[in-house]
């Protein structure tokens, strides 16, 4: 695969590089690691700290930023930052409320943010932990645990971000963004794969004319692969996925995410949330806000995902609070 | 009472480095059958890191050597696998008193305790397609060893082939964990990466045993 990269060791290193110099008057890389941290830090709050695997971004890289993340840690491509990595962030961002760790449910975030937070109880430092958990597809409703984080996590972070720029304390941090995961509901469909940087070969294959219906962030197995469609009949057939498995219900207000997967146009991205709010209007879904953007990819994989946040006065106050980063502002 | 020193426990950990390095696309292949693609490009960089860490110095405690390959894995590596191979050195050798050479009933049991705390942090046992399919076995050929006063040399051996074993066992489970979970029946006919990596280890610790022992 065609790719503007120098040796692929080195990516992480220099994605990060590029993106701390670009933004140097918000944000810092800490020396020796791959986590950055924004430059100012308001006093007395409680610390977000967010990140995963690289080669998925915007996520988690980006979401840096005023109601945002106090700090994001980096792993290798699609691979959970060690725990090294994690402790070092926690540290920098800790202001003595204690931090909240925010990441996608994949077994090596689990096992690495864990043992960091087992590193950073030695040092004196409490923290928290909530997973993104929206993927409609990897598991059924009462294998919750099972479910893999994907581009839901953009409105999970937003409300974090936002519940530690009003200055609650930990716990209420906590409880507000397990309120977002636990409304926040996503399904994807992939047309064409991504490929790890330096490698020929895509983790997968899709035939030119086929398309997989909930297939994972890196590749893994969805719920029907199948002819490509329509975009109105891939929203429907997703949307669908979606709204019975909260289930939504007609007078339930949400915001929409359309999030491209990589290589997906905002053209393409646009026609299909067209479809999506005249279908959750038929459906008498309110509509409160709604995203289109690139959020959550995986590298130059092609395709879409749709993410619903059912929204409470509680939730729709932090999705509105004040918030700045790299790649999304509301004012 | 036959021992392994400080000086031939990092040999033999410099010989699995490079053997791990080397294994790195027979690795990732492996992965891209049921995962995504990248267990050797982990493992491969972990072990750089032990070469660097281990290369050229001297040591004279034998957990010191563990310790610090475990620990560098896991402070590099990051994903699943740093973690779990990291243990598999680590669990059994930190906080230990410092040990000029070590018996194979002391070899034995710093792989029983990596065997217990990563099935105590990953939740996983025999049968669900992972490391534990291979490092089960390993680890009873190691106590069994013990048990009937194997040298070294015959010990590494029986381990190498009981996790070679598990490995082509683990071909024939569904997978309970990671990213060849949602697979299902389809993961049936493949070992798990993370199996076929402790190979790759034991079979550089036998064959490093049987041209130095």
């Amino acid at each position: 695969m065609k790719k503007v990269i120098n040796d692929p060791k080195n990516v992480v290193q220099e994605t990060i590089a590029g993106f701390v110099a670009a933004n140097h008057a918000h944000f810092h890389q800490l020396e020796g690691v791959t986590a950055v941290v924004k430059n100012k830090l308001d006093p007395d709050k409680v610390g977000l700290l967010i990140g995963g695997g690289s080669g998925h971004e915007p996520l988690y890289l980006e979401f840096i930023g005023e109601g945002f993340a106090d700090a994001v840690c980096q792993g290798n491509i699609f691979a959970a930052p060690s725990p090294d990595i994690v402790l070092a962030g926690t540290k920098a961002v800790d202001r003595g409320k204690g931090v909240l760790y925010l990441y996608g449910n994949y077994a090596g975030d689990n096992l690495n943010f864990d043992m960091a937070a087992e590193l950073a109880e030695m040092e004196g430092i409490r923290t928290e932990t909530v997973r993104v958990m929206d993927d409609v597809a990897a598991a059924p409703p009462e294998r919750m645990d099972d479910r893999r984080g994907v581009a839901g996590a953009f409105f999970m972070i937003k409300v974090a971000g936002a519940a530690c720029d009003v200055g609650l304390d930990l716990d209420d941090v906590k409880r507000v963004t397990m309120k977002a995961r636990d409304n926040v509901r996503t399904m994807g469909v992939a047309l064409a794969p991504g490929t790890i940087p330096g490698e020929e070969k895509a983790p997968f294959e899709l035939a030119p004319d086929e398309i997989e219906i909930g297939m994972g962030l890196h590749g893994e197995p969805g719920v029907r692969r199948g002819k490509l469609q329509p975009a109105d009949q891939l929203v429907d057939e997703m949307l669908e996925l979606i709204i019975n498995d909260l289930p939504f219900k007609s007078g339930d207000e949400v915001c929409v995410l359309v999030n491209g997967l990589g290589s997906t146009t905002r053209m393409e991205l646009f026609i299909a949330l067209r479809r999506t709010l005249q279908s959750l209007a038929n459906m008498g879904i309110k509509v409160y806000d709604s995203q289109v953007g690139s959020f959550a990819t995986c590298q130059e994989m092609a395709g879409f995902s749709i993410s619903l946040m059912r929204l409470d006065d509680e939730l729709k106050k932090y999705y509105d609070w004040p918030a700045w980063c790299p790649v999304f502002c509301t004012r | 009472m036959e021992t392994l020193n400080a000086t031939q426990m990092r040999d033999m950990m410099l010989q699995v480095a490079d053997a791990v390095v080397e294994a790195k696309e027979y690795l990732c292949e492996a992965d891209r059958n049921i995962g995504d693609g990248d267990h050797g490009i982990g493992m491969a960089g972990g072990f750089e890191g032990v070469k660097q860490e281990l290369a050229g110095k001297e040591f004279d405690d034998v957990y010191l050597v563990l310790s610090t390959v475990g620990r560098t894995m896991i402070r590099i590596m990051g994903g699943a696998s740093g973690i779990i191979f990291g243990l598999l050195f680590y669990a059994g050798s930190k906080n230990m008193t410092a040990q000029k050479e070590i018996t194979t009933a002391e070899f034995a049991e710093i792989f029983e305790k990596a065997l217990v705390e990563i099935q105590a942090k990953g939740q996983a046992k025999v049968g669900d397609k992972t490391v534990i399919d291979a490092l089960d076995p390993m680890v009873k050929a190691l106590k069994e060893s013990v048990a009937q006063n194997l040298s070294f040399k015959e010990m590494l051996n029986r381990a190498y082939l009981a996790a070679e074993e598990g490995k082509e066992a683990s071909k024939a489970y569904v997978a309970k964990f990671g990213k060849a979970k949602a697979l299902g029946e389809r993961a049936v006919g493949f070992p798990d990466a993370g199996a076929v990596s402790l190979t790759v280890i034991t079979k550089a610790m036998r064959d490093w045993a049987q041209e130095n022992l």
